[in-house]
């Protein structure tokens, strides 16, 4: 079985990042280093890397803990009041999504008092030549109870639309 | 070397149950931590991706998700090694929408930037060695190369921070090292 590590590894590295590689090492490391495969890899490969985060590690310019701190706040603080408000934005659209539905269920199940109502309100407004004739058309029940819903609900909607707008406020 | 010794490491001070503080870490804990790890964080990132502009950007964001995570633990060496897999989590959400990942060293520090006195030619070669050598080498195992021999991690650390299964870190890094270690050689991998 083909061998994939030394027990000398870790001696080699730790003489790496300890600056000691190769002049300062056990002459005997050194020469297992020569002879071994595996640790002569470990030599080739770490004083490489060591050496240049050593000196690269010197020139880096993070920013400033202060700064990553408020940052991170800032950021937290938004996600936070998003959190808090997302139930509201649901609830709102929740909201929106019924009344849509109402109104469409609505409209389909008086669908055909609507056009005959809209049908006698055109024929009587065309026999007389004047608006004011359609409207005793549309006031007579059953047309009468559908233009009472629609006042109530944009009454509804006026109300519900202040009442959102001063609670964000 | 190694940043600090382990028995140096000081548990942060927990932030009050009842304040509104967003964070559980305060603010000297993490001014404390972030001076030991953000040197190392940014040129493990650096190092891996190729860019100094991403390490900026993934080093920042990596503290605030370390600073809003529900840690279980507060000893130095878990917290720089959730740290660290957050930031390699980071780097491969980066990759996998479809950033490139190949190409290393375009924008890291040029040789000709430092300081004469750390221009040798001894210093100009290796440099150019270690970046050719990142260039041909695919991200995970720069990451292992990274972590092994820069940060000085065990094959236990090394897995906690990349997210992997101890067990196959041993066989993933021999591999990794036997490949640079023939680039280096001038080898036809």
């Amino acid at each position: 079985m083909k061998r994939i590590e030394c027990e000398r590894e870790a001696e080699i590295l730790d003489a790496v990042r300890c600056g000691r590689w190769p002049r300062l090492a056990e002459p005997e490391l050194v020469r297992h280093a020569h002879e071994c495969p595996i640790c002569s890899e470990v030599a080739l490969i770490a004083p490489l890397i060591c050496e240049h985060r050593d000196a690269e590690l010197a020139e880096v310019a993070v920013p400033s803990a202060g700064f990553v701190w408020w940052k991170a706040e800032l950021l937290a603080r938004r996600a936070d009041a998003e959190r808090a408000t997302k139930p509201i934005a649901i609830v709102e659209k929740i909201g929106a999504a019924i009344g849509l539905v109402a109104l469409v269920s609505i409209i389909l199940s008086h669908w055909h008092v609507l056009i005959f109502g809209f049908r006698q309100a055109w024929t009587a407004w065309r026999e007389d030549f004047g608006v004011h004739a359609a409207y005793p058309a549309l006031w007579q029940p059953p047309y009468s109870s559908l233009l009472l819903l629609a006042a109530a609900a944009c009454f509804a909607l006026v109300v519900v639309t202040i009442f959102l707008a001063r609670a964000e406020e | 070397m190694p940043e600090m010794a382990l028995s140096n490491s000081e548990p942060f001070a927990l932030a009050a149950e009842a304040s509104d503080e967003p964070f559980k870490m305060d603010e000297d804990s993490f001014r404390a931590f972030y001076g030991r790890t953000s040197r190392p964080l940014w040129h493990y990132l650096a190092r891996v991706s190729g860019s100094r502009v991403l390490a900026d950007d993934l080093l920042q964001e990596a503290y605030y998700r370390f600073l809003r995570a529900d840690l279980k633990d507060t000893s130095e060496l878990y917290l720089k090694n959730y740290l660290f897999r957050t930031a390699t989590n980071l780097l491969r959400d980066h990759w996998r929408r479809g950033y490139r990942a190949s190409s290393v060293s375009l924008d890291l520090p040029a040789v000709e930037a430092l300081p004469d006195r750390d221009r040798t030619a001894d210093d100009v070669q290796r440099r150019s060695d270690l970046a050719r050598l990142f260039e041909r080498l695919k991200p995970r195992e720069r990451e292992l190369l990274w972590q092994a021999y820069a940060e000085g991690a065990s094959h236990k650390e090394i897995a906690e921070r990349l997210g992997l299964r101890p067990g196959s870190i041993r066989l993933m890094l021999f591999r990794a090292r036997h490949k640079a270690a023939r680039l280096l050689r001038g080898r036809k991998v």
